[in-house]
């Protein structure tokens, strides 16, 4: 399972004069979690927008599985296998739980542009959201709005909604922040599951050490828009650059 | 007075109770005509109208996100293509088939530059394109008839080959088409907004970012809602050419854009049935203040502006949020 499923060739981003992602080459191995970790601004969250198709870069290609996928938009990202969650909660609060995660799941079941029988009475789509919701342990929320969720509910809604569409490639933008320690766990503890259980490739950005170490198989410190080091958590423990410029912050 | 409450509360909370409520508003409508004049009915055809332009507003309003200054322009399409088809002779159907797709046409062309802008740039395109098409109502005399407009729109027969001929020359006959019509185009919006294609509207309402990165292209749905709500000005505009028989640019005056967005906030932009409760309270009010005051339009602004401040949902979202609410608080204390 060593094979590099999605690659960066020497993407560059810049907002303005500033140069928010700076030649890097990603490696992304398949059937691992990898981590990408780094102060605040260090451009994880534009390089999850450079690979997923929600910003284009200006300089330099992305690959998923030996394909060109630089050009491709968000929605034809998703169709290839690739979906994320976001840094900033992105849901849709209004409509109830259980439409939340019928969405995902109309493109990828063809149903997107049915236009006359009310959702409900397409059981493909049925059977699949319960057995995401149940996944999640909200199915008895099902018939409540988003929007009135408690955080973590929302966040673990969110992550729903990222795996629904059965990614070949899921990137999840710091899937705890804003949560409590207890909801953080159970959170954790989804993602641990979720990627033993299934065929997706997780790629994660985190703040939280803890996290980093005890979750990710593999981990990419990235500063300045520029890839620092990579390796095994452990390796990056070690790593003095490493400790000087991100974790000697935290400790 | 409990089972008066009683009775309400249940009938409003039910669903099957809401059919019933649902088919007696019908029934009334089909009655009525034989026991009003032609003046309550060409009252009720003008809010049937008014009624028709409200969903499409709201649709993309409440349920797309969207606000459209432009929906007159796909209404003066549809009342003018229909206008045109029946002078040249044709029955009734034909001519509002075509009024709807030609309106239908005049949405996708303007969509495709509009919809992949968002909130102010789609508002600012689209209240351009009502006022080019105000003008071109004016300016295009060979075929509009200039300031003067269609004159002489027969109220043709309805019929289907030789399965039916019906004389629609009556304000009743005419009444009943246009109920007919409008309660078909409201079921039909009611089944899309609740498929999966209504789903994915009220998705890109809530999130835009979000329908792009669960595999859907914000771009398309869009252009197929805009299409839709266009469609259903279109319709409207086509019952009204036989309607008023003279059609004449006020059809795409801009006031025809704004009255129904105000009806629908007034009903409630996230409520199903907002747009025809709206609808007709507007009228209404429209009606009953214009007899007493000529100062109609400052009487209107204080009632948006109360309006926009304290009830966003309309009137059919405080019916939810504090009138059901009261009535089961006083059935509890019968009880
Ligand atoms: N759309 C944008 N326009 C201008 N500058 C931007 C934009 N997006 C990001 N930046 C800048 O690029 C830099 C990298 O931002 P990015 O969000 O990728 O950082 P990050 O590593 O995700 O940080 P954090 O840990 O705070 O989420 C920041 O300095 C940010 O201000
Ligand atoms: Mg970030």
């Amino acid at each position: 399972m060593d094979e590099v499923i999605l690659r960066s060739e020497r993407l560059t981003k810049s907002f303005g004069k500033f140069i928010a992602i700076d030649n890097i080459d990603l490696k992304f191995k398949s059937g691992i979690i990898t981590s990408i970790i780094g102060p605040n601004g260090a451009g994880k969250t534009t390089a999850i927008n450079l690979l997923t198709g929600a910003l284009h870069p200006d300089k330099g290609k992305v690959f998923f599985k030996d394909k060109d996928i630089t050009s491709l938009t968000p929605d034809q990202s998703v169709k290839h296998g690739i979906t994320r969650s976001f840094q900033i909660m992105n849901i849709f609060p209004m409509l109830t739980v259980l439409q939340n995660v019928e969405l995902p799941l109309l493109s990828l079941l063809g149903k997107n542009l049915k236009w006359f029988y009310a959702v409900s009475r397409y059981r493909d789509v049925a059977e699949e959201a319960e057995k995401i919701l149940r996944e999640l342990s909200l199915w008895d929320k099902r018939n409540k709005v988003a929007g009135e969720l408690s955080h973590g509910d929302q966040r673990a809604l969110e992550m729903g909604m990222a795996i629904a569409p059965k990614p070949e490639m899921c990137f999840l933008d710091e899937p705890s922040s804003g949560t409590n320690p207890l909801e953080r766990a159970s959170i954790l503890e989804l993602i641990k599951r979720l990627a033993e259980e299934g065929s997706t490739t997780f790629v994660i950005i985190e703040h939280d050490m803890d996290v980093v170490f005890s979750l990710s198989d593999w981990t990419i410190v990235m500063n300045k828009g520029k890839v620092l080091a990579e390796g095994e958590p452990d390796e990056i423990r070690q790593n003095k650059e490493v400790v000087e410029i991100y974790l000697g912050e935290e400790v | 007075m409990t089972w008066l409450t009683n009775t309400l509360v249940l009938s409003i909370n039910s669903h099957r109770f809401k059919l019933v409520w649902l088919g007696a508003f019908i029934i009334f409508l089909f009655i009525l005509p034989l026991f009003s004049g032609d003046y309550l009915l060409y009252m009720v055809m003008q809010m049937a109208i008014l009624c028709l332009l409200s969903y499409s507003v709201n649709l993309l309003l409440g349920y797309t996100g969207l606000l459209s200054f432009g929906q007159a322009g796909f209404y003066a399409c549809g009342a003018y293509a229909c206008g045109k088809v029946l002078l040249a002779g044709a029955s009734l159907l034909p001519g509002i088939v075509i009024g709807v797709a030609v309106a239908a046409i005049a949405a996708i062309i303007l969509g495709f530059f509009c919809v992949r802008h968002t909130a102010i740039y789609f508002a600012m395109l689209t209240l351009a394109f009502g006022m080019m098409i105000f003008s071109l109502t004016q300016k295009w005399v060979n075929f509009t008839g200039g300031d003067d407009g269609l004159i002489g729109i027969p109220r043709a027969a309805l019929n289907f080959f030789y399965i039916f001929n019906i004389k629609m020359d009556t304000i009743p006959a005419y009444y009943y088409f246009v109920i007919a019509a409008t309660l078909i185009a409201i079921y039909i919006l009611y089944r899309i907004l609740n498929s999966p294609l209504g789903l994915i509207f009220q998705g890109i309402r809530d999130s835009e970012t979000r329908v792009s990165f669960v595999g859907i292209s914000v771009r398309k749905s869009r252009l197929i809602c805009f299409t839709i709500a266009g469609m259903y000005a279109g319709l409207g505009g086509a019952l009204l050419a036989p309607l008023e028989q003279t059609i004449t640019p006020s059809a795409s005056h801009w006031i025809n854009s704004t009255d129904p967005i105000i009806a629908t906030l007034l009903g409630g932009m996230y409520n199903f049935s907002g747009p025809i409760v709206g609808s007709v309270i507007y009228f209404l009010l429209k009606d009953i203040i214009v007899r007493f005051t000529m100062n109609w339009m400052l009487i209107l602004g204080i009632i948006i502006i109360i309006l926009v401040l304290t009830f966003r949902g309309g009137v059919m979202g405080a019916f939810r949020a504090y009138l059901l609410p009261w009535l089961k608080s006083r059935l509890r204390q019968g009880a």
